[in-house]
């Protein structure tokens, strides 16, 4: 009803009667002149507001230059509420698919995750709410066919009709299509989650069961339950609910197994202890024979030592006695040959016993003993 | 002091205010001839207000796409017809103005009715009177008295009046009227009490000298409207009737047909404006170098229209030329007609004798030039009534006034019973028992000896000696030397100084002659400004009518 190009100088309260006359003293040309205008509107805000109140509905009874054609008895309007609740639906599912389809993994935070509870609660009330607005159309249908209204007009309604269906149908698929992601999701976790392969009672199943058998029988069954799944996930739910309860039989071969398993895990068990302990053992014999070489390396030191220290002497000797044997050649020839082949006796002797425990050693020596060399240059000299 | 300065500011704004786009003027009987006299219809059309129409007419259109500016008198007819137009709006928005103050509850009654809500504004704008020249206006209205006293919706409609001058020209006045006629004082009055009730409205810049307000009565001059004028403005209304500014000349014989309503406005008409207070024989000459000026043009345009430039230059200069022919065309006839009025009429020999009963104090002369005219066949009903009038009003009381004898006189001729019963009736209404002030026989030393040095030294214009009352009020009111017994003061202060911003009212109507007068006082005397108005503006034959 408001004519969008009006300038509006309303600023007061509507309720505010006893508004004071504002008038303008001196307007800003050279005219005298009151503006009443404030207080005009404030009268036509006071009537609204008090027509309102007592329900007079005003008589828009102004001819248009384009003259607007009521809706049919209602017709249009109920259709359009009901694209609108669809519409809602569609959004509503569409803001919370991320939640609903999501994994749920360990790392994401609480916030985004959906409970099972919540997804249910999405899945019901849609699931009401689709069957509303089916519903709705429906009763629509029966009205429209009711009226007499001229066939084209019936033509159309009808149309609008079966446009409402196909786009709420349209919406149901978005939903049923979540819904398969969710449950398809949920069935692959409760079959890993179980040790054995679901059975339906169908399937007979020896008690003693093989291996083989087992695991033809589990790549059946992981089939079945894809087809399953991919035929009708909603049935499929509900029979693996009832799956959980299982038969006898399947109970003992279930036992046995574990017996089996269990034994399997205690052999294995004692292996390892064994193992452990010879591993200890040998740790312990490396320790020793480490210890042992070290001792023999500081005894092969302090052998060399000596060794060094006993061909300094020698040598020392020899000189000595090659100066009094020219000393007392000039005396005697025989006392410094006797002392002279005494040296030579003892120095053989003495070089012989080295190289006795030389050899002895030869084993555990390696090259690069130059206190050794040294007396083989001894020798060699 | 410029009232139509003001009005015509007052219409611009209200066109300005409603912005672009096409507009349609929305008016009541009386506004229109308010908006008319100011603003030509070409110069409206060129603000892009394409329609005039009256509220109150009930076969107008819907147009939606036209924005509706109403200006409105706040009287119930009109609050009437606004609240069935906002009801059922016509326009797609309308702007409100009404010419005076309206009251709270018309408002709110309108605001019932505006369930569509196409009021933009609502405003008021005083421009509540007619105003014809810049220094006078008027409120036509007949018939404003009873007797003596008020017919009460006049009053309302003159205070209105009143007050919506004092807002226009922005002046809050001191009040003064005359003592001798209950009339003024009761019209003083209410016009105080409105500027009482309203002194937020009054509430302008003060300057140093308040302004002043007069209020006088008719009957206390009732010769100067029974006088044939010479002035053009005044010529032409006394003869013709200048009607808001308009004259009807579909009576005159030979006439063409768009000549048949003419509009003389100084506003818009260079040469009336010219010759607005100059005298007949002004006139004349005036109007022969008009038309040698428009002969001098009219050929050397037609002779040289060979080469394109040349009639180029022609139709460029073409509406001005047509504007200048139709001024001389219009103003050729008026002239013409009223040339033709006065020899017919012989209203020469007739002035000069009013002139001689108004001004003289001859009474012997008097009587025999009167009879002598009396007897002339030529002369008209209206004119020999009018000439007992004035020797009744002059020689009332006179010794041997021989009032009886020209009764009988006019009987013979064959005036009716009506005219003759004016006679008597206008004896009451300006006769002297009536009169405050004596009118023709002087009071005052310096008054007589005006006179007789006038009548000494004869007069420049046997036709325009005349000088209405009025002038001699004014005049001493000018120089601080208006009596306060005969004209107090309304309210307890009282100008000390002497007035420099003077609105003079005269109940009963004022004349173009005294319009003249105040025009002549208006250009002697710089310091001071006066505006004259009326409840109506008299020529001889309203007056007589209104008796």
């Amino acid at each position: 009803m408001e004519n969008p190009q009006r300038r509006r100088t309303m600023t007061s309260s509507p309720g505010d009667v006893s508004l004071c006359l504002q008038r303008a003293l001196r307007c800003s040309c050279t005219v005298m002149a009151v503006d009443i205008t404030l207080l005009f509107k404030a009268s036509v805000k006071t009537v609204k507001t008090r027509n309102k109140a007592i329900g007079i509905s005003v008589d828009s009874t102004k001819d248009e230059i384009f003259k607007r054609i009521r809706p049919k008895s209602g017709f249009s309007p109920k259709a359009k509420e009901v694209i609108s609740n669809i519409t809602k639906l569609k959004d509503f599912l569409l803001q919370h698919r991320k939640d609903y389809v999501s994994a749920g993994s360990l790392i994401s935070s609480d916030s985004t995750r959906m409970t099972e509870n919540e997804r249910d609660q999405i899945d019901q009330d849609a699931q009401i709410f689709m069957r509303t607005c089916s519903e709705a159309i429906r009763q629509l249908r029966n009205e429209a066919e009711k009226q007499v209204t001229s066939a084209q007009v019936k033509e159309h309604r009808g149309a609008v009709l079966d446009l409402i269906e196909m786009y709420l149908r349209g919406v149901c698929k978005l939903y049923s299509e979540q819904r398969a992601i969710r449950v398809k999701r949920m069935v692959d976790k409760k079959r890993l989650s179980r040790l054995a392969p679901e059975h339906r009672s169908k399937v007979e199943k020896p008690p003693a069961v093989e291996p083989k058998e087992e695991k033809t029988v589990r790549e059946e069954s992981p089939e079945k339950s894809m087809s399953e799944v991919l035929d009708n996930p909603v049935s499929l739910w509900e029979e693996s609910r009832v799956e959980d309860e299982l038969s006898p039989e399947e109970i003992q071969m279930f036992e046995q197994e574990n017996q089996r398993l269990v034994s399997e895990m205690n052999s294995l068990v004692d292996e390892v202890r064994q193992i452990e302990g010879k591993v200890v053992e040998i740790s312990r014999l490396q320790e020793i024979f480490a210890e042992k070489v070290l001792q023999q390396e500081t005894e092969i030191d302090g052998i060399h030592q000596l060794v060094v220290g006993a061909t300094e002497n020698v040598k020392e000797r020899q000189m000595r006695i090659y100066e009094r044997q020219s000393k007392t050649t000039r005396a005697s020839g025989y006392g410094s040959c006797s002392s002279w082949s005494c040296a030579l006796s003892l120095s053989f002797s003495w070089t012989g016993t080295t190289a006795n425990t030389t050899s002895q050693h030869g084993l555990y020596l390696t090259g690069n003993r130059p206190g050794l060399a040294h007396i083989g240059y001894l020798r060699e000299r | 002091m410029n009232v139509t300065l003001a009005v015509k500011q007052y219409v611009s704004k209200m066109i300005e205010n409603s912005g672009p786009g096409m507009k349609v003027l929305l008016m009541d009987k009386e506004t229109t001839s308010i908006v008319s006299v100011v603003y030509t219809q070409s110069e409206i059309l060129q603000k892009e207000v394409y329609l005039f129409e009256r509220i109150d007419s009930q076969s107008r259109d819907n147009m939606k796409h036209l924005k509706a500016i109403c200006f409105l008198r706040p009287t119930k007819e009109n609050v009437e017809h606004l609240i069935q137009e906002l009801r059922r709006p016509k326009y797609s928005v309308y702007f409100i103005y009404f010419s005076n103050v309206i009251s709270k509850s018309e408002i709110k009654a309108l605001a019932e009715a505006d369930e569509q809500e196409v009021v933009a504004e609502v405003q008021e704008f005083y421009g509540d009177f007619i105003a014809v020249n810049p220094h006078l206006f008027s409120l036509n209205l007949q018939g404003v008295a009873r007797g003596r006293s008020w017919e009460p919706s006049m009053l309302a409609r003159c205070t209105q009046g009143l007050t919506s001058v004092l807002l226009a020209l922005k002046k809050c006045p001191m009040i003064r009227y005359q003592l001798s006629s209950d009339m003024s004082k009761r019209l003083a009055e209410s016009v105080k009490q409105i500027i009482t009730k309203e002194y937020e409205l009054f509430d302008f810049r003060k300057t140093e000298v308040p302004p002043l307000l007069l209020i006088l009565d008719r009957s206390d001059d009732a010769i100067t409207p029974l006088l044939n004028q010479w002035t053009y403005q005044a010529m032409v209304h006394e003869l013709l009737g200048l009607n808001n500014n308009r004259i009807d000349l579909s009576r005159v014989p030979g006439i063409s047909k768009d000549l048949k309503e003419v509009v003389l406005s100084a506003e818009n008409d260079e040469f009336y404006a010219n010759n607005l207070y100059l005298n007949f024989g002004e006139i004349g000459t005036n109007i022969k170098n008009l038309m040698e000026d428009f002969q001098k043009k009219k050929p050397k345009e037609q002779q040289k229209l060979e080469s394109i430039t040349d009639m180029k230059a022609f139709v460029d200069n073409y509406p001005q030329f047509k504007k200048m022919s139709g001024t001389v065309s219009k103003h050729v006839t008026v002239v013409g007609e009223l040339s033709r009025l006065v020899s017919e009429r012989q209203l020469m020999e007739v002035s000069e004798v009013e002139q001689e009963l108004s001004c003289q104090n001859d009474h012997s002369n008097a009587q025999q030039s009167l009879r002598r005219l009396l007897q002339s066949p030529r002369l008209s009903e209206l004119d020999a009534v009018r000439l007992v009038m004035l020797y009744a009003l002059r020689y009332e009381r006179h010794s041997s006034s021989v009032l009886p004898g020209l009764m009988e006189e006019l009987s013979r001729r064959g005036v009716s019973e009506r005219h003759r019963g004016m006679v008597k009736s206008m004896l009451e209404y300006g006769g002297k028992r009536v009169r405050g002030s004596d009118l023709v026989t002087p009071t005052d030393a310096v008054a007589k000896t005006k006179q007789f040095f006038k009548g000494l030294k004869g007069v420049e214009n046997v036709y325009t000696q005349h000088q209405p009352l009025i002038h001699d009020t004014l005049d001493q009111l000018i120089k601080g030397r208006l009596k306060d017994s005969q004209f107090p003061y309304l309210g307890a202060s009282s100008l000390r100084d002497r007035p420099q911003d003077i609105v003079v009212f005269l109940i009963g109507g004022a004349t173009y002659e005294e319009a003249l007068t105040v025009y002549n006082l208006n250009r002697s005397t710089p310091g001071v400004r006066i505006v004259l108005g009326g409840s109506s503006i008299h020529n001889t034959r309203r007056n007589v009518m209104c008796w």
